[in-house]
């Protein structure tokens, strides 16, 4: 595959957990104003529920290798704000992915901090990358955090993934719920 | 009545297929909307060449909160850079003397920069309403030249621009620009008949700054 060809890949999968973030956001608001959702969709949310931990920890570890696809094979250089966004982004890998081995579903209390500073780093290159006048007006001969490496069906950015990638973990930990079979499954 | 542990079971099934169905969907879509491979390899035309710099370096442009450095904080101002001697896109050679009598703007540009792609259409936009004097020629350095970055080949991006005036291809390591005292893009030495500097700039330049600029040259 080209560098094209994933790039464009990793930008459909924003738009995805795109959709994710706005339909989840959609049905909890819709859930709150009619107070309860009709049964169907009751049981299509409890197996979203169930499935979120895994979710999330897909979301986090998809970001992290995109990120190190974009640095190690496409040799994008990371500037200052990517690495912070990095260093947002790669423990959730680890965290989320024992948090899903164990079902713990508390662990949103340590992973929603984690990726709102994340989403907050990535919210404040965004805008540096669409107004580059804003902070100066010449680039640095070394890696400039204004210069768009990427720019996918004009308005997804590298840093606007890694917005999208954080929202849908906070999404997604904030769904969790443990099943009701899976405590009983959960090994003794 | 059904199991409701069964049919749980089998919605989460149902979401996890769903799910990993649609990342096989969206990769086939990507491999489908970009062609798959990489793109051929360009056609003849050079991106970078050969530099060579005959004479001493001017010092690197001062860090001053100004797109144009002051007279008095820029120590390259009555200094003469050296001549560039190298090759346009089209392998074609191309000199850059400041002493040839000829006054003259060299501008150095990153495919990459976002400044520099907001600058050239500004300075071109000037020129092509012919307001640069016949006696003033502007000369364009493209350095710092990298493949995987935005924006490349930078012959594209230029003739896209129109860019009229004769182009240098800096080397890969960025001698001309270095030779210069360039420090960030975009970067512009004024130089008048004499082969003097008679200022710089980095950043983006409004059209009038520019324009008072080479009337220093000028006259």
């Amino acid at each position: 595959m080209s560098i094209d060809a994933v790039t464009t890949f990793l930008a459909l999968l924003a738009v995805l957990a795109l959709v994710v973030v706005v339909v989840s956001l959609a049905g909890w608001v819709a859930g709150r104003v009619r107070g309860g959702l009709p049964p169907a969709l009751q049981s299509l949310r409890d197996a979203v529920r169930e499935l979120a931990l895994r979710g999330a920890f897909a979301v986090a570890l998809t970001a992290t290798l995109g990120s190190l696809y974009l640095s190690e094979v496409a040799h994008f250089p990371p500037c200052e704000l990517c690495w912070y966004q990095r260093i947002a982004m790669y423990p959730l890998t680890v965290v989320l992915g024992v948090a899903a081995l164990r079902r713990d579903v508390a662990v949103k209390w340590y992973v929603i901090p984690v990726a709102l500073i994340g989403a907050g780093i990535s919210t404040y290159h965004y805008l540096l990358e669409r107004f580059p006048d804003s902070v100066a007006s010449s680039c640095d001969a070394e890696v400039p955090c204004t210069v768009v490496w990427v720019w996918k069906f004009h308005f997804l950015s590298i840093p606007g993934m890694a917005w999208i990638g954080f929202a849908a973990i906070i999404t997604l930990v904030l769904l969790a719920q443990p099943g009701r079979e899976t405590t009983e499954d959960a090994p003794t | 009545m059904t199991d409701p542990r069964g049919g749980s079971r089998n919605n989460t099934l149902l979401i996890g297929g769903i799910a990993v169905g649609l990342v096989a969907i969206l990769a086939v879509v990507a491999i489908f909307l970009t062609g798959g491979d990489d793109e051929p390899a360009a056609d003849a035309v050079q991106e970078q060449g050969p530099v060579e710099v005959g004479g001493s370096a001017l010092p690197p442009f001062p860090q001053v909160p100004a797109l144009v450095a002051p007279a008095d904080q820029d120590p390259a101002v009555g200094q003469t850079p050296p001549t560039l001697t190298g090759e346009g896109f089209d392998g074609e050679r191309v000199v850059i003397d400041p002493a040839d009598g000829t006054a003259k703007v060299v501008v150095f540009l990153a495919h990459w920069c976002p400044h520099c792609q907001a600058e050239v259409p500004v300075l071109q936009g000037w020129i092509d309403d012919g307001n640069l004097p016949d006696d003033v020629e502007v000369y364009g350095v493209s350095t710092a030249v990298t493949q995987d970055r935005p924006n490349y080949p930078p012959s594209e991006w230029l003739e896209r621009e129109g860019w009229t005036g004769p182009v240098l291809l800096d080397d890969p390591d960025s001698s001309a620009a270095t030779a210069w005292g360039l420090r960030s893009f975009p970067y512009l030495v004024f130089i008048d008949t004499e082969g003097k500097v008679v200022a710089r700039a980095s950043g983006e330049l409004p059209a009038d700054q520019f324009a008072d600029l080479v009337d220093q040259l000028a006259a």
